[in-house]
């Protein structure tokens, strides 16, 4: 009973642990969670470990010693923000199951969780066009506003020919479009102020994914003061996404 | 990969094997036939993947438990016990393959192996006891594992971690059981050794002397006692135990010494004997003649020196007796001479005669006795234990027509004829001789070695041992051949196992235990220090100290082979040796200008940077690397 007592403690004692989470979770979505727990014994492994965490559990058999093993759950984030992975319960029935002996370890890792991504049915927020100068776009489209004319080259579509233009010069004269796609656009949050603020978010969310799909150049309007600049890119949509889970109305405009 | 449920089958049935096996030999045929048949179709019904409905094995059980519940009786409670425990070990074998039915199994184990103890507790108990332990401890931390997951594996650099640390803690659990098993509170008397005695033959030594009871002897080789002593000569081994002072119907027996008598123990009793019996039927403890005294068991010492103790026919107990080797034991005053004369009306008439006349012949009591041995010698009596004399008559038919017997016949009819003669006698039993174990350092004394000699009274010196089968033709013969047989030697030298056990085990009782606890008391108050022991003492803690430093620096200054070349890398560049912040290998490489420098670069970092140790060519050719960079550097 003693060395079994003594083979237990020590099971479950020396071992660090932190929390991997992904970059991008939204709240109320179940999400891979990854724990790494390391076991500092220079040469005793660590066997038959549970691991409890967030609610969830998940287990270990063999953690050798000095070595590191990682093991993964799924877990659902309630509520945006920042979410701190907290003291994992160790627990292990080694090494004769008469008793379970358990330790609680603070674990490294926090989690930013954006809010729950919700399509709205309407157009909740003034979408403004970013064309007014903020941007200089100099992409070419077919659906999008007039850019220029220019000689005819021969590879251009024909319905591109602008024809009474063309009857007045020598040569054929081509409309030069824009995109319509790649127009940037910049989310007002302070626009619907009327609707419930994690409504707002949610939206917000669904609309900064919506047009990083369509590879538009989105911003985002939080404050009266302060406005994140439309550009594009998953760090951008990241960064935007941030902003939301940790947008607060109270604060003070940066 | 090795999955971990069979490895646990093989486990339990191991385990099943070590536990039965010192109890197979005390079992009845019934579960003797039964256990190894259960295990093999246990065995053939796993392979073949049935499962017997578990109900089918608790009727079984049920009915075997009735069987021997109806033989249990206040008499027959081991026998009976042992044997359902081994029905239920067979039972579980062939039964289901569940971590309930594994634990049980073992736990079923154990207990066979603990009643085996009930039967006889021989040193192969501890061999078994110890496998079954470290056995038990891996087959309950693998239970461990099936339960957590019943489909387990592990692979075999896995398992063999597993199997050291099942190996370091079965270790350990061992060396605690040797602490506990000497620091537990015992019993005087041992709770497990219900049954003394049993199965041990009655030693050759009886509590009477009765020549012409049988044509034959058969003395075992059982045991008697051990002797822990120093060697003597072979004539000095006589073993007292106990006086026959009276004759009656044709044998001596004892009756208590007259009052009055008292014996003068010898001063100074060299011969110290640390006595291991065994436990036996006689009270009666021997040591050498001429015993002072006898202590470590509480005892009577009669006026004769003939000292008993009840608690040797109890258990097995050990006493230390000190001893002047001799053959007179003196006495304070004057014997009680009728008591010592007194003999039957019909003694047998030759004998009568020839005391009769040797009595008319010897002047002095001294006189007598050397007739009485040239009697013996004209007869030429030869030393024999088969086609003995038999009936009232057969020391008659000993001395005068078949002149052959053993010791009881010599010592009876000296002892007779002594009296017979006027001269004061007793027979006197023990036992002679014994098989020195060089390597334990003891004397083995066998049931053969009993012994019947006399001793005879002679005024104004006391009781003589006289021993009249030495004057037999035959005696030292036997004697020789006895030590002299190769069988005999090795059975001794094998003896030295069961004498330590005996030692270490059986006879650690509380007494031990205080002794123990007195003994340290005296050594820790006989403990003197030094003169120079601070001086020597503060040295030795400094250099050890120093040697704990050193050893703890150069732990921690143990680098990894990787880190030994990084830091030689870096000290090309860095005069400290130490990794500039915020700068990687490349980078400090680009700076040395140099392509070997770039080389070791990417060769350390495709390895390092990809969590994998370098192999020993990378390291060979970083290594040269960095001898010519630095050489280059020297020559700048």
């Amino acid at each position: 009973m003693a060395t079994s007592g003594l083979l237990g403690w020590l099971n479950i004692r020396w071992l660090d642990c932190s929390v991997r989470f992904p970059d991008e979770l939204y709240s109320g979505r179940p999400t891979q969670v990854t724990i790494r727990l390391t076991n500092l014994k220079p040469r005793l492994p660590s066997y038959l470990l549970r691991i409890q965490l967030l609610g969830a559990s998940c287990s270990l058999t063999v953690v050798n010693g000095g070595a590191t093993q990682a093991t993964s759950f799924l877990h659902t984030f309630s509520g945006r923000g920042r979410h701190a992975a907290g003291a994992a319960r160790i627990c292990s029935p080694f090494p004769v199951n008469f008793f379970v002996r358990c330790v609680e370890i603070d674990c490294d890792g926090e989690a930013v969780a954006f809010p729950a991504p919700a399509a709205a049915t309407h157009a909740p927020f003034s979408v403004r066009d970013g064309s007014s100068g903020e941007i200089q776009r100099t992409e070419r489209g077919i659906d999008g506003d007039m850019l220029t004319i220019a000689d005819y080259t021969g590879t251009e579509p024909l319905k591109m020919i602008h024809w009474r233009l063309s009857a007045r010069h020598e040569g054929f004269k081509v409309k030069e479009l824009g995109t319509a796609r790649n127009e940037p656009v910049i989310i007002d949050l302070t626009a619907a102020a009327a609707l419930p603020l994690e409504e707002r978010l949610s939206f917000a969310a669904h609309q900064i994914n919506h047009f990083s799909r369509e590879n538009r150049a989105v911003g985002l309007k939080l404050a009266a003061g302060r406005t994140i600049p439309a550009a594009s890119g998953r760090s951008h949509r990241l960064r935007l996404l941030t902003e939301l889970a940790l947008y607060d109305a109270t604060q003070p405009a940066a | 990969m090795m999955r971990l449920n069979r490895l646990l089958e093989i486990l339990v049935l191991l385990i099943a094997l070590i536990g039965v096996i010192p109890l197979y030999p005390h079992l009845e045929p019934l579960p003797r036939v039964i256990l190894p048949t259960a295990a093999i179709a246990g065995l053939i019904l796993q392979r073949k993947g049935i499962r017997p409905p578990a109900s089918l094995f608790t009727a079984v059980s049920l009915l075997l438990f009735l069987f021997y519940a109806l033989r249990f009786g206040r008499d027959n409670v081991v026998v009976p016990a042992a044997n359902l425990l081994a029905i239920f070990l067979a039972v579980r074998l062939a039964g289901e393959r569940s971590n309930r039915a594994y634990l049980q199994t073992c736990a079923l184990a154990l207990f066979c192996l603990a009643a085996s103890t009930l039967f006889s507790l021989s040193p192969l108990f501890l061999v078994a006891l110890v496998m079954l332990l470290v056995l038990i401890v891996s087959a309950l931390v693998l239970l461990t594992f099936n339960e957590t997951d019943p489909l387990l594996a592990l692979s075999r650099p896995e398992l063999a971690t597993l199997g050291k640390v099942i190996a370091c803690s079965g270790g350990a659990s061992l060396l605690l059981m040797l602490f506990f098993f000497a620091i537990l509170p015992r019993t005087q008397i041992p709770l497990w050794d219900t049954m003394p005695g049993q199965g041990r033959k009655a030693s050759g030594l009886s509590d009477r002397v009765q020549p012409g009871s049988t044509t034959a002897i058969e003395a075992g080789r059982g045991i008697v006692f051990r002797a822990a002593m120093a060697p003597l000569d072979s004539q000095q081994l006589y073993w007292r135990a106990v006086v026959f002072n009276r004759y009656s119907a044709g044998a001596w027996v004892r009756q208590p010494p007259p009052p009055g008598e008292e014996s003068i123990r010898p001063r100074g009793a060299p011969v110290r004997q640390a006595i291991f019996p065994e436990a036996g039927k006689l009270p009666y403890l021997p040591g050498i003649n001429v015993t002072a005294r006898i202590s470590g068991v509480r005892s009577t010492t009669a006026g004769d020196l003939v000292t008993t103790s009840p608690a040797v026919t109890r258990r097995r107990t050990t006493y230390e007796a000190f001893s002047a080797p001799g053959d007179t034991l003196a006495l304070r005053r004057p014997i009680d001479r009728p008591f010592y004369l007194r003999l039957p009306k019909d003694l047998p008439p030759r004998l009568a005669a020839a005391a009769a006349k040797i009595g008319r012949t010897g002047r002095t009591d001294q006189e007598r006795l050397s007739l009485a041995r040239e009697l013996f010698r004209s007869l030429d009596l030869r030393y024999a234990t088969r086609n003995l004399p038999t009936g009232s008559n057969s020391l008659d038919l000993f001395l005068f027509d078949r002149k052959q017997g053993y010791c009881e016949f010599f010592a009876s009819s000296l002892a007779l004829i002594m009296r017979g003669a006027g001269v004061p006698s007793r027979v006197v039993g023990g036992y002679y001789g014994g098989n020195y174990n060089e390597l334990g350092g003891y004397y083995v004394i066998t049931d053969e070695l009993a012994h019947a000699w006399t001793e005879i009274y002679l005024e104004g010196k006391g009781w003589v041992t006289v021993d009249p089968s030495t004057w037999a033709s035959g005696f030292a013969e036997l004697g020789n051949e006895r030590n002299r047989s190769l069988s005999r030697r090795l059975a001794t030298m094998a003896d030295t196992l069961n004498y330590y056990w005996e030692l270490a085990v059986i006879t650690y009782d509380l007494e031990r235990q205080l002794q123990l606890v007195n003994r340290a008391g005296e050594q820790m108050h006989r403990l003197t220090m030094p003169k120079n022991l601070r001086r020597n003492g503060l040295v030795a803690v400094l250099a050890v100290a120093a040697i704990s430093i050193v050893v703890l620096l150069a732990r921690r200054r143990r680098l990894s082979p990787e880190e030994r070349l990084l830091r030689q890398f870096v000290a090309l560049v860095e005069p400290g040796g130490e990794m500039p912040p915020e700068t990687g290998i490349l980078e400090l490489a680009t700076r040395m200008e140099d392509p070997r420098a770039i080389r070791f670069a990417m060769l350390y970092s495709s390895a390092v940077y990809h969590d994998r140790p370098l192999g020993r060519e990378e390291r060979r050719e970083l290594s040269s690397l960095l001898k010519a960079l630095r050489k280059d550097r020297r020559r700048s």
